[in-house]
């Protein structure tokens, strides 16, 4: 049974090619932190929901977790007809939550406002707030080609909101976690 | 009963056709896409063995009845519906 989970909000932003297109993708997403009895943390895509991936702890789950959306995107570049197909099918993963992981996503952020969700393990994380922690994606088409990625994370609540940025985490500066706040 | 930390690929497959009859399953060049009842779920290609919670993602995004995936995997705790 997982002992305790956290509200994150991944982001990401990344150019991606396919069929006569390239595209820089921007996107956010509601991916709740499970820790695992095990002691690794699983990180659960809820808003889209169609991810997930792990690690032995909070880095190497994200850098996992960044690693299977980049796959989502690359495949789904490369299996498009085009920009608008790709578009549309990523918008199409962006709309599909899972209903049960969103929900408990929903629990712990309110949770995290009201104060009771022990953030301790993630307390040098970024704090997201207000509209930092709606799932949103936004494509747009480029005429250079090419590839770059990046990815980041955050836990939810507004009462952090104070604590703005405890910790930065090496990556690239588009690269960061962040608790939805 | 101890939970296992990986699952076969094959025994994921199989539950989605007992369980997901009308479920899909296609291969990409870098990851799995399962489909069943409008909704989809991508999962690494990786080998032939998965980490148990992709197997927990897959039956969650994809709801999978769990009492069928239970009778698959009697090991694996999957968790109840948020109320």
């Amino acid at each position: 049974m997982n002992e305790r989970v956290w509200p994150l909000v991944f982001s990401y932003r990344g150019l991606v090619s396919g069929n006569g297109f390239s595209a820089i993708v921007d996107a956010v997403c509601r991916v709740l932190a499970e820790e695992q009895d095990s002691g690794g943390i699983w990180m659960n895509g809820a808003e889209p929901g169609g991810f997930a991936a792990g690690g032995n702890d909070i880095d190497s789950a994200h850098e996992a977790l960044t690693k299977m959306f980049r796959d989502i995107l690359t495949d789904t570049a490369e299996e498009a007809a085009g920009f608008d197909a790709f578009n549309s099918e990523m918008n199409r993963f962006f709309q599909d939550l899972d209903r049960d992981v969103n929900r408990a996503w929903l629990k712990a952020w309110k949770d995290n406002r009201n104060g009771t969700l022990d953030c301790e393990p993630l307390q040098w994380m970024i704090r997201a707030t207000g509209d930092e922690n709606r799932s949103r994606v936004r494509i747009e088409q480029v005429r250079a080609s090419g590839s770059a990625h990046s990815g980041a994370l955050e836990v939810s609540s507004p009462a952090v909101e104070r604590t703005r940025v405890v910790r930065r985490r090496r990556r690239s500066e588009h690269e960061f976690s962040r608790i939805a706040a | 009963m101890t939970v296992p930390r990986e699952v076969k690929k094959s025994a994921i497959f199989r539950m989605l056709k007992d369980c997901a009859p009308e479920s899909t399953v296609r291969l990409g060049t870098h990851r799995y896409v399962a489909k069943y009842n409008g909704k989809a779920c991508h999962f690494p290609k990786g080998n032939s063995t998965l980490e148990v919670g992709h197997l927990k993602k897959i039956v969650s995004q994809l709801e999978i009845d769990l009492d069928c995936a239970g009778r698959h995997f009697p090991s694996v705790p999957f968790p109840a519906p948020v109320p």
